[in-house]
């Protein structure tokens, strides 16, 4: 499966100014591939997230396409297009992320709730464990750290086996030790397959990926790879 | 859809402070809702009732009666009272153009009943021409009144041995008439015969209740049926004009000084009613639009795992519906339990007619509250509702980190 | 909603203040007639005495229940409440006579406020019953 964004733009008005909006992406191209993990760095506020939200079928461009293989995301009906990111997009959101009415275990199985699915506490434990928040499953977000909620909403992205998965920044406010383990899971899942795209600034996130990407003003460039 | 109702089982437990107050408005909505229109309807039923108790066309009583509304504190609050004059008044409206009937009544005031130390109101009618009280009785009573026999009103209780004593003279209770929701609930009624004897019997141990009238001849009112074809107030008039020392009355108009009454208390709990309404809404639709922005991520992140708006808005329409049918349901208990038990308290200080529905009338009025505090609550929260779901999930979430 | 807590939970503070309001409320609120004129008691006087005697009993079993440690004894104590309260409901034309007319004040406020307390005080140990049962 491959995630396609054509020439996206996404223009924001603004509240006040001579300008009255800005591109904070503009023209976007870029293919995200099975069993490849691309990588976009760039400053805060270059448009990273918003290329990342467009991708995940959250945000309408405001000019070009997304194409989920042969199917373009913004023509689909609301429902739809929801229904479909639940079955195939993984998305690991910035910040903290957790429902505050669910325990970490009920929070990994939320995107199975949600469409009446079927899954065995035993395999969301075992993404869980593969996060290393295991112990954690009773606890309610409003008792993790940043670094474990962080995990939770990886576990969480990854629970329906997307074939496409989106991370915004998924080792922001992790230690060295659980960067290197986060990265070294998304790596491991785009060698079973996946389409894997991180958003970072981790300098050392380069060394996992296939592509890597700068952003910058809202403009999207290929880097070279190291 | 399970999800929406799962979630939201879990949003209202893991909030219980805020969920406690949603439950706390809504009841609030479900009770005064409630509480208001069982006091309008049975205000209403009161009236009705008092004016097919009354059944007659015309009232006739004495002059100084009339003036001190004796008889209006009788029928409608139930204080005992007393006021003679001669048959001969009656013997006159029979024969006048217009009147089909005219029967007679006495009122006579225990000194005091039985155990307690309030006085009992006598009211004995003529069992050969009365069609005011005798209908009434058939309806809990099918045995004939004989003398000696007494027949107490609903807010009367029944003596355990049957037996009340007037001036001495005991008196055998055979039935409680139906409630009518009017002073007419507080008397003891029994034929002309008995009650003037217990007249007489007043009168030899000391009390002067007659004056000048002898107690052979004493009557209380003249209940006076129309005939057909003739104007009320004509016999009225008539009767104001050609009878002396009496006063007539239109049952009409003494039924409207009530309708008067009972508009008013009416309108002010339908205006209560409605302030209740307007400000419970409208705190509720705030407390909703706080929530919504204390919620916006919530919702950025259910997007995010798959959820599409219109699920968003049902899990929040589920939380709504759930939180104010709790909420209805105790308001609606609490007001039952408020005014069903305290009937007697809430009429004796309204002072009007006060005759609850029957049974299927309260059920549907039960029903009704329910459905409209559920529906308010609900309602109040869609607005916001709509709003959560069309916001841009990725934009929420940027705002936030 | 529900507070696991071993020692005082919201329903103990509800009972307790619920009761000690239903004894106070017989004796100095809703309490029955006055004398009668001649200085005699009507009935429905002893059927305040007698209420108020039973919401005594009452207040101490809710007292008790504060105060107990045990969940398992709390319980008891809610169970012994149901009986005493319907009791309590009955007494007042029922198992003791109250006045004749409707409209005196030991019908018309001693009786019904005598109802809802009896009505509430089951509702709550009830409530605090499920409660219990529910964390056993």
């Amino acid at each position: 499966m491959e995630l396609r964004a054509e020439n996206v733009s996404r223009r924001f008005f603004r509240n006040s100014g001579q300008a009255n909006y800005f591109y904070a992406v503009k023209d976007a191209a870029l293919l995200l591939t099975s069993g490849s993990l691309t990588e976009i760095t760039g400053r805060s506020g270059s448009g990273k997230s918003t290329l990342l939200n467009i991708l995940a079928g959250l945000l309408e461009p405001t000019e070009g396409r997304v194409f989920l293989d042969r199917v373009d995301l913004y023509s689909m009906a609301d429902g739809p297009r929801s229904e479909l990111r639940s079955r195939c997009i993984g998305v690991v959101p910035q910040g903290q992320t957790g429902l505050h009415s669910l325990t970490v275990l009920e929070n990994v199985k939320l995107p199975c709730l949600l469409y009446g699915e079927k899954l065995s506490d035993a395999s969301a434990l075992e993404l869980l464990e593969k996060v290393g928040i295991a112990d954690l499953k009773d606890v309610y977000p409003n008792e993790l750290s940043g670094g474990e909620m962080r995990r939770l909403a990886i576990a969480r992205a990854l629970v329906k086996k997307p074939a496409i998965l989106l991370a915004d920044e998924p080792t922001g406010d992790l230690d060295d030790e659980n960067t290197q383990k986060i990265l070294r899971l998304l790596r491991q899942e785009a060698d079973e397959g996946t389409a894997v795209l991180l958003v970072t600034h981790e300098r050392e996130a380069a060394a996992y990926a296939d592509r890597l990407y700068r952003m910058d003003g809202g403009i999207l460039a290929e880097a070279s790879a190291q | 859809m399970r999800f929406a109702s799962t979630l939201a089982l879990k949003n209202i437990k893991r909030k219980p402070g805020r969920s406690v107050i949603m439950i706390l408005l809504a009841a609030f909505l479900a009770f005064s809702i409630f509480a208001g229109s069982l006091v309008v309807l049975s205000l209403r039923n009161g009236l009705a009732s008092y004016e097919a108790r009354l059944g007659a066309d015309v009232v006739v009583v004495p002059y100084e009666a009339q003036t001190k509304g004796a008889l209006e504190s009788i029928l409608l609050q139930g204080i005992p009272g007393y006021f003679y004059m001669d048959e001969s008044a009656m013997e006159k409206i029979r024969g006048m153009e217009g009147v089909e009937i005219a029967t007679p009544q006495f009122y006579l005031a225990s000194a005091k009943a039985g155990c307690c130390s309030v006085a009992l109101q006598l009211i004995g009618f003529d069992p050969e021409t009365d069609f005011t009280i005798q209908p009434w009785i058939q309806e809990s009573y099918s045995g004939t009144v004989g003398y000696g026999d007494v027949i107490v009103g609903n807010h009367v209780s029944l003596p355990l041995n049957h037996s009340l004593t007037f001036y001495n003279q005991e008196l055998r209770v055979v039935a409680q008439l139906d409630e009518t929701g009017t002073g007419l609930d507080n008397a003891v009624y029994a034929s002309m015969d008995t009650v003037r004897d217990v007249i007489k019997n007043a009168e030899s141990l000391g009390f002067r209740y007659l004056g000048k009238v002898s107690a052979d001849k004493a009557i209380s009112s003249v209940m006076v049926k129309v005939a057909d074809g003739y104007s009320t107030e004509a016999v009225m008039n008539d009767i104001n004009v050609h009878v002396r020392k009496v006063e007539a009355t239109q049952s009409k108009s003494m039924i409207s000084s009530i309708a008067a009454g009972l508009s008013n208390v009416s309108r002010i709990i339908t205006l209560l009613t409605v302030m209740i309404w307007i400000l419970a809404i409208v705190i509720l639709a705030v407390v909703f639009v706080l929530i919504a922005n204390e919620r916006k991520k919530e919702f950025a992140i259910l997007r995010i795992v798959g959820a599409s708006r219109q699920m968003l808005s049902r899990m929040l329409l589920t939380e709504s519906a759930l939180i104010s049918a709790v909420g209805s349901v105790l308001g609606v208990g609490l007001a039952a339990l408020v005014a069903f038990p305290f009937t007697d308290l809430i009429r004796t200080r309204l002072n009007l007619p006060y005759l609850l529905p029957d049974a299927g009338t309260v059920a549907a009025l039960v029903l009704g509250a329910l459905l409209a505090s559920v529906l308010a609550g609900s309602l109040s929260s869609a607005v916001s509702a709509r709003k959560l779901s069309r916001n841009d999930a990725g934009l929420v979430l940027r705002e936030g980190a | 909603m529900e507070k696991k807590t071993s020692g005082i939970s919201v329903m103990d503070v509800v009972l307790l203040v619920l009761s000690l309001a239903f004894f106070l409320g017989v004796l100095f609120v809703f309490d029955p007639c006055g004398p009668k004129e001649d200085g005699g008691w009507m009935t429905c006087h002893w059927a305040g005495r007698a209420v108020s005697g039973v919401a005594g009993a009452v207040a101490v079993t809710a007292l008790i229940h504060f105060f107990a440690g045990d969940g398992r004894v709390k319980m008891g104590l809610d169970l012994a409440i149901l009986p005493m309260a319907l009791l309590a409901a009955l007494i007042p034309g029922r198992l003791i006579g109250l006045c004749m007319m409707a409209d005196m004040r030991c019908r018309s406020v001693m009786a019904p406020a005598v109802t809802v307390f009896s009505v509430l005080l089951i509702a709550a140990a009830v409530i605090d019953l499920l409660i219990r049962r529910k964390s056993l």
